[in-house]
């Protein structure tokens, strides 16, 4: 595919711009100087052919849905295109030249399987990477696979990525490593697998383990069997050692029993029984002829005591006359006083009778005296009258006041004058109190549109010059709108960065060109250049001579020797040549020398041309940046009005602008206000005729309320105060009135009821004062006075009768005491009839106390008499159960007699004694048998050698040692086993180190999954590249051979894939003279034509196979000086008739070099102007 | 009554995968399978249920530890102290294992014969267990068949260790099947040898009650055991306990909307957050799966070490404890592989060399060779079923050098020379 046409309708900085790329021609070269958009031309190529990116930067002119490419293309089949390219989704941004949408892959025939990055990596090159290829032929020693992969695909990471990923693969293993993650942790697993092994308990081991514990258990308990025999027999052997003595001494007291065989064994108590019954008997008959005597001598006593008197006989007689003597005494006291107040009684009693009924008796009055119940009545009716009377005199009291205050109350009411209704006064001022204080609200009102219009006036003075002309003017002002303001801004930034860069650069392509000046200058200082002629007459000469060598040595041929000796007449043939060899080689090396300075000084004039022409451009655009400031700042103008306006710089009318929008908002602020000032003053009149109606309503003929509003407000607000407070004063009196009227009444009623009342009891008292003798109409203070008088009588009359009982009852009992004590002298104390009856009693009673002595003590002589008696009994009695005591202990005891006793008691204790011991000997071998009778133990005893015993025992005791110690060494032995088993006795430790071999066998498993990956990738990377090179490398270095000869100018003839000293194989170039230089070898310049060559022929393999595209180079030759520009610019020219050669170059010198070097039928120059 | 049912203990079975990396947990993971064993037994107790019901693979075939089988005995001795029976039957592993032959078991365990199928009767509880312990590993034959009809009466409980007509992962030992079981009357087969708990059938009730803790990423999710309600005859309820103390989970995370790494271990930490959150303060034991087609395809699997450790230091900041098993990285290139291999470039010529050396048997050779050093020293049994890496298999072959190609060729496009 080719373009023949490509036309920047609108891109980047390009509007319709187009180029013709005519077909015959085979090198175009696309000269866009600085910011004349060469770069942009260049994405513009790659845009049309695959699409414009989302984020492109190419939309500074056109807006995105503006920008278009459009081009006319041709396939090799000949088919051709003429399309548009917009921007767009893929699929609809593709249209044909009637702007009709086109198929999206109807550039496939064009395109192939090409994509963008494809395209432009394979079919672009510029300068930046044609010296990073070369760089990396030298780098890479010229290995083939690289250089053939970067020449052929612009990869330069390929075989960085496979370097690192070889090396992320041995970081992770390596076959022989120890400390790679991998070969370690397989280290790790074999030792966890080791111990796994090492601490699991296998079945077996525990079985063994176990049943060695059951045979070491079985083997104690027999030992301990042995062991206990052992004891027996020791014990036994000790056993008879004790027993033998004790033996001895049991036999020599049962003899001794035996002899004392007719005592009888008594208890040792016996003894002191015997003893006491022989005391006791003689204690006893001593008492017994004691009491004997002391018998005899009371009785003797007795016998002695006088018979009982008359005044014993009748002492309870004298007795109770004495007890009487007390009362008598008192009553010779009490009577006579008695007897006087007996009189007095009888004489009150007389007097108070006459005064209750007159002429009545005493006697009989006390039977007629009106009782309690009549006297309790007649006081209560005579109470009752008064309480009748006092409740008359109050009734008619509370009457009286009743009516005095209904009089008062009347005439203050009428005194009131008629009744207002202050009603509508009160919602007259509640009207207003609803609808808020308009006063204030009129100042606040007023208060705002004062500050209003002082916003309104400092806006209007931030606007320069416009004050004098008021805000309504500036609301009509016409002025342009913020997007315009905002597209002149930038166009006039534009124009600034625009003419600040073309400064920016004037001044360095200045500097620039001094510095080039100046070292062109030393480079003229260093002398005079070899020339080419001088050097190709030297190589001739050399020629010359290597021919006639060969047609003298070689081929022999006559004559030649004369010419010969014409080559230098003054050496021979061998030494000439020989100095012609190093002449022309001497001539070629300074000239290759020379040739260094001498391009160095061409290029400083090529750049100091290039230079010129870059500062003539920049004048030309800085002309038409003037141009175009004049026209933007004449449109500027025209865009505000002629007058009121002086327009300044975008920026700051932007300012003005905003200026004046706050104004104009400001001046709506202050029309809103206004309105508020009048809304205001209306309802404050409203207010105010509102209470004056009210007032007219309430009070027609009063004073009307006050102009102005608050006064207004305040009268009728005092002015209702006034009529309510009246009408509540009212309603108080009329209500006095009324209960005064009501109470009135209820009075009149109980006066009438009390006087009822009290005629109703004058009636009953007529009747109830008859019994007192007395007038009806009697009052009631004169029946009160004889019922006190009827209380006293009653008191002082009812002692009478008992006083005159009293009397009587003194006298008798007196006489009758006398009677009784004269009676008793006669019969026991004639001596004393004469003598006063009490005096007498007392002396009587004073007799009886004597003779009662003597008749107690001779009572109680009998008594001890009697208690004697009993005594002797007693002891009698004693003494008999003694001697019965004494006999039958010695029956016990075995003697005739009591006599006999103490020798019986002897041999008893002797018997005693030996039965006890005998007892002691049993029980002691008894302790020493360990249960056996002391007759088994005497047999056992009986044929032992006492004196064998102690070796028997030693040999027991050294038997018992020998089990001991083999019992503890099982016993140990039983430990250690139950430990092992209690260590193996479900323990986690195997099982925790199974866990962690699977976490190292996981680790493992995880980096070796890793290392196969790496490591399959580089395997199946580095043999692509390999099959890459293979597939590539001759048919390419074919290819690139005769472009790189053609580049070189005929100096290197061959390319050749050479096996280094590594096995690697690698390019070398041949010289046109044969020798073969590795890349090392050549110089930097040779590199890069080398990997142009290489690219160059990539690009043709590629056509040979599919759809070409055309090669777009980018300022590709700018490293390269003249000569080698020259020659480069042959070879495209040459390969643009295979394949389409586009050259963007920013360089007026690649321009001429062009036209100095090619046909003009073989390049086409188009000049972009953007 | 009131039954517990479990099975495949696989006492001291480690879990694996779980590489202790820097940063892990610090749970203590060695004995998590004893640990869930112990909470069964716990619960047994705590809840004073009637009995015990073991269906096999007590143990893990291979593992020789008698440790293993004593600390077995201890829990069953605690049953007995507390009055519970236990009837269990020997599974594949248990008949493989050498502790199974020499260890004593309690009084109160009634382990049912592997000649031929014992039923155990209860008179007090009501109950008949039948069942048929395994007497070697691979028992082919349908036990099921000899066991006996339902004894009336009673509740009948078949304990079996199978895999019924075939369930996936596991072999299919004792092969029989639901209407087998159906036939023979019982009212509830308590069932062992699958690890994932199922209700085969609600009647009778036929159940695997699953493993008691998940020990690989192939036992996601809950683990535990089954308690069997009954009255008379019936069941009445089967309800399933969690006992597992580290959970499982294979966590796809999809990050194609990830604009970059940052993004992509945002969504991580909130698919594990939320893993966390559900798995009730348990460890989480997760393999994060990193899927979807987006621009972070490039960064993570550039250096899959660094994913790996981005993903597991996002770990160490969820709400709980998590143990990333491992990261696999399944995203997919924005770059359309089928595309760089139709260019006409050494791009798409590496990408079609890439793709082809599939279907090229020279470089596969080749390429075997080349991983033959690593692959002879490694320990047999790695990856998931036991072959890591297997060259012998073309479908295997092909996905490691797809997952190669999806990993290789977007980097190469990612660093390729831009103009």
């Amino acid at each position: 595919m080719r373009i023949d046409r490509l036309e920047l309708a609108a891109y980047g900085p390009f509007t319709n711009v187009s180029i013709e790329f005519d077909r015959e021609i085979g090198l175009h070269v696309v000269f866009g100087p600085n910011e004349a958009g060469k770069s942009s031309a260049l994405r513009a190529v790659s845009d049309l052919l695959f699409g414009v990116p989302t984020q492109t930067t190419d939309n500074f002119l056109h807006a995105y849905d503006a920008l278009r490419i459009r081009a006319t293309i041709t396939a090799r089949d000949g088919r051709t295109l003429d399309f548009v390219r917009r921007k767009g989704r893929s699929g609809s941004d593709l249209l044909d030249a009637s702007r009709r949408a086109l198929a999206r892959d109807v550039l496939v025939p064009f395109l192939g399987s090409a994509e963008r990055d494809f395209f432009e990596r394979s079919f672009g090159l510029d300068s930046r990477r044609l010296a990073a290829g070369a760089m990396d032929l030298l780098q890479s020693g010229g290995d083939v696979g690289r250089a053939v992969l970067q020449a052929t695909s612009g990869l330069s990471g390929l075989s960085a990525r496979l370097d690192a990923i070889e090396a992320a693969a041995g970081e992770l293993f390596k076959e022989r490593g120890k400390t790679q993650p991998i070969n370690a942790a397989l280290s790790r697993l074999k030792e966890l697998e080791r111990e796994v092994r090492s601490d699991s308990l296998s079945a077996e081991t525990w079985r063994s383990l176990d049943e060695e514990l059951a045979h070491v258990r079985r083997e104690a308990m027999r030992l301990a069997d042995r062991r206990t025999a052992n004891d027996v027999e020791q014990q036994r052997l000790s056993r008879i050692r004790q027993a033998l003595p004790i033996l001895a001494r049991r036999t020599l007291l049962m003899a001794a029993v035996e002899r004392l065989a007719g005592v009888p064994l008594l208890a040792a108590e016996f003894d002191a029984t015997a003893q006491a019954a022989r005391e006791e008997l003689l204690s006893a008959a001593a008492a017994e002829a004691g009491l004997a005597s002391d018998l005899t001598s009371l009785e003797e006593e007795v016998s002695k005591y006088p018979a009982v008197g008359p005044i014993l006989l009748r002492g309870t007689e004298i007795e109770a006359l004495h007890q009487e003597c007390g009362t008598m005494r008192e009553f010779r006291k009490d009577l006579p006083k008695r007897d006087v107040e007996l009189r007095e009684a009888t004489a009150q009693a007389t007097r108070l009778a006459a005064e209750i009924v007159p002429g009545l008796g005493l006697d009989a009055l006390l039977d007629e005296v009106p009782r309690r119940p009549v006297r309790r009545a007649l006081r209560a009716s005579a109470g009752r009258a008064r309480g009748l009377r006092d409740d008359l005199a109050r009734e008619e009291r509370e009457l009286a006041t009743a009516r005095e205050s209904i009089r008062a109350a009347e005439a203050k009411l009428a005194s009131l004058g008629p009744a207002v209704d202050p009603a509508p006064l009160a919602r007259a001022l509640r009207d207003a109190e609803r609808s808020g204080d308009p006063v204030e609200s009129l100042g606040k009102a007023e208060q705002a549109e004062k500050r209003a219009r002082k916003a309104l006036d400092e806006a209007l003075a931030s606007l320069p010059g416009w004050a004098p002309r008021g805000a309504d003017p500036l609301a009509a002002l016409p002025v342009p709108g913020d997007a315009l303001v905002d597209s002149f801004q930038k166009r006039f930034s534009d124009l600034e960065t625009a003419e600040r860069d073309l400064e920016n650069e004037r001044r360095s392509l200045a500097s620039q060109r001094s510095g080039h000046e100046s070292e062109r200058r030393n480079l003229a200082a260093g002398g005079t250049l070899p020339t080419r002629a001088a050097v190709g007459a030297a190589r001739e000469t050399r020629t010359k001579g290597w021919t006639l060598v060969r047609r003298v040595y070689v081929e022999r041929e006559p004559g030649a020797e004369d010419e010969a000796r014409l080559f230098d007449p003054e050496r021979p043939l061998v030494e000439a040549f020989e100095r012609s060899v190093e002449t022309a080689d001497g001539a070629a090396d300074r000239l290759v020398d020379a040739a260094d300075v001498a391009a160095k000084d061409a290029e400083l004039s090529r750049q100091l041309r290039e230079i010129d022409e870059a500062l003539a451009g920049c004048g030309r655009r800085a002309e038409e940046l003037a141009v175009r400031r004049a026209a933007a700042e004449h449109e500027w103008r025209a865009a505000w009005p002629a007058e009121g306006v002086a327009p300044g710089a975008p920026a700051s009318m932007k300012e003005w602008l905003r200026a004046r929008s706050r104004t104009l908002e400001r001046l709506d602020a202050f029309r809103g206000a206004t309105a508020e000032v009048e809304a205001a003053s209306s309802a404050l009149e409203r207010a105010r005729v509102s209470l004056v109606s009210a007032v007219a309503l309430v009070r027609p003929e009063g004073p009307p309320p006050p102009a102005a509003y608050p006064e207004a407000e305040t009268f009728v607000e005092e002015l209702r105060r006034a009529l309510e407070k009246t009408s509540a004063e009212r309603g108080k009196l009329e209500a006095t009135i009324e209960a005064a009227t009501g109470k009135a009444g209820a009075r009149e009623i109980a006066v009438a009821q009390a006087r009822t009342a009290l005629e109703e009891w004058k009636t009953s008292w007529a009747e109830e004062v008859r019994p007192l003798r007395r007038s009806p109409t009697v009052s009631t203070e004169e029946v009160e006075a004889v019922l006190d008088a009827c209380d006293e009588f009653e008191s002082v009359a009812g002692k009478v009768p008992g006083l005159r009982d009293r009397v009587k009852k003194m006298q008798d009992r007196l006489e009758e005491f006398a009677a009784s004590v004269g009676t008793l002298c006669a019969d026991v104390a004639p001596d004393l009839q004469r003598t006063d009856a009490v005096v007498a009693a007392g002396t009587l009673f004073e007799r009886l106390g004597a003779e009662r002595a003597a008749e107690g003590k001779r009572v109680l002589a009998r008594e001890n008499l009697v208690k004697i008696r009993e005594k002797l009994a007693k002891e009698s009695k004693r003494s008999e159960t003694a001697r019965r005591s004494v006999e039958a202990i010695c029956r016990e005891a075995g003697c005739a007699g009591e006599s006999g006793l103490p020798a019986r008691l002897a041999e008893i204790a002797e018997k005693r004694r030996a039965v006890k011991d005998l007892g002691e000997a049993e029980s002691d071998l008894l302790a020493v048998g360990a249960g056996r009778s002391p007759s088994d133990l005497a047999t056992e005893c009986a044929d032992v050698d006492g004196d064998a015993l102690p070796a028997l025992l030693e040999k027991a005791r050294d038997e018992r040692t020998a089990l001991d110690e083999e019992i503890g060494r099982l016993h140990k032995r039983e430990g250690e086993l139950g430990q092992s088993l209690e260590i193996a006795n479900g323990g986690d430790v195997a099982a925790t180190r199974g866990q962690e071999a699977a976490s190292v066998r996981a680790r493992i498993e995880e980096d070796a999954r890793r290392w196969l990956r790496l490591r399959a990738s580089a395997f199946l990377l580095r043999r692509a590249i390999d099959g890459w090179r293979k597939e590539n490398q001759d048919p390419l270095l074919v290819e690139a051979t005769q472009l790189f000869s053609s580049l070189t100018k005929g100096r290197f003839v061959s390319l050749l894939a050479e096996v280094d000293d590594h096995g690697d194989p690698v390019i070398t170039a041949g010289r046109a003279e044969g020798r073969h230089v590795p890349m090392a070898g050549l110089s930097d310049g040779t590199r890069d034509q080398l990997f142009l060559a290489l690219r160059l022929a990539s690009v043709r393999r590629y056509a040979k196979d599919a759809e070409p595209l055309p090669f777009i180079a980018d300022d590709l030759l700018v490293s390269f000086d003249d000569s080698r520009a020259a020659a480069a610019l042959e070879t495209l020219s040459e390969f643009g008739k295979e394949v389409q050669v586009v050259l963007f170059t920013h360089h007026r010198h690649i321009v001429d070099l062009a036209k100095a070097h090619l046909a003009a039928s073989a390049f086409r120059v188009h000049e972009l102007l953007s | 009554m009131r039954l517990v049912h479990a099975a495949d203990i696989h006492l001291d079975s480690p879990l694996r995968g779980l590489d202790r990396y820097d940063g892990a947990p610090s749970e203590d993971l060695r004995i998590a399978t004893r640990r869930a064993f112990v909470y069964l037994i716990d619960y047994c107790l705590e809840e004073s249920v009637d009995g015990l019901l073991l269906a096999g693979d007590i143990y893990d075939g291979d593992w020789q530890d008698f440790n293993t089988g004593l600390f077995f005995v201890k829990q069953l001795a605690r049953l007995r102290d507390g009055g519970i029976r236990v009837w269990a039957v020997l599974g594949n592993h248990d008949a493989a294992s050498v502790i199974t032959r020499q260890l004593r078991l309690p009084d109160n365990v009634t382990l049912l014969s592997y000649k031929s199928p014992v039923t155990s009767v209860d008179e007090q509880l009501g109950l008949a267990v039948h069942g048929q312990s395994f007497a070697r590993k691979d028992v082919g034959e349908d036990l099921a068949a000899a066991y006996p009809r339902a004894l009336p009466g009673l509740l009948n409980v078949g304990l079996l260790h199978t895999a019924l007509a075939g369930r996936p992962d596991h072999a299919p030992y004792a092969p029989t099947t639901v209407d087998r079981l159906t036939s023979k009357g019982y009212g509830y087969w308590a069932l062992g040898h699958v690890h994932r708990a199922e209700v085969v059938s609600r009647d009778p009730w036929i159940v695997f009650p699953g493993n008691l803790q998940g020990r690989s990423i192939r036992e996601t999710g809950e683990k535990g055991f089954v308690v069997i309600s009954s009255e008379g005859t019936e069941v009445t309820g089967v309800e399933t306990v969690a006992s597992d103390v580290a959970r499982w989970h294979d966590l796809s995370v999809d990050v194609s909307s990830a604009r970059n790494a940052d993004d992509a271990l945002t969504l991580v930490l909130r698919a594990l957050d939320a893993t966390a959150g559900a798995s009730k303060g348990r460890l989480v034991a997760a393999r994060v799966r990193l899927t979807g087609r987006g621009p972070v395809h490039t960064v993570l699997v550039s250096d899959l070490a660094a994913t790996e450790a981005n993903v597991r230091a996002a770990a160490a900041d969820a709400s709980g404890d998590v143990w990333v098993e491992k990261v696999v990285v399944q995203t997919l290139p924005e770059v359309d592989l089928e595309k760089v291999r139709e260019r006409k470039d050494a791009l798409g010529h590496v990408a079609r060399a890439v793709h082809g050396a599939a279907g090229d048997p020279e470089a596969l050779k080749a390429l075997a060779e080349e991983l033959r050093p690593l692959l002879e020293k490694l320990p047999s049994g790695l990856g998931e079923d036991g072959r890591l890496f297997d060259a012998s298999e073309p479908a295997r072959l092909e996905a490691f050098l797809s997952e190669v190609e999806a990993t290789l060729v977007p980097m190469l496009v990612e660093v390729e020379e831009r103009p």
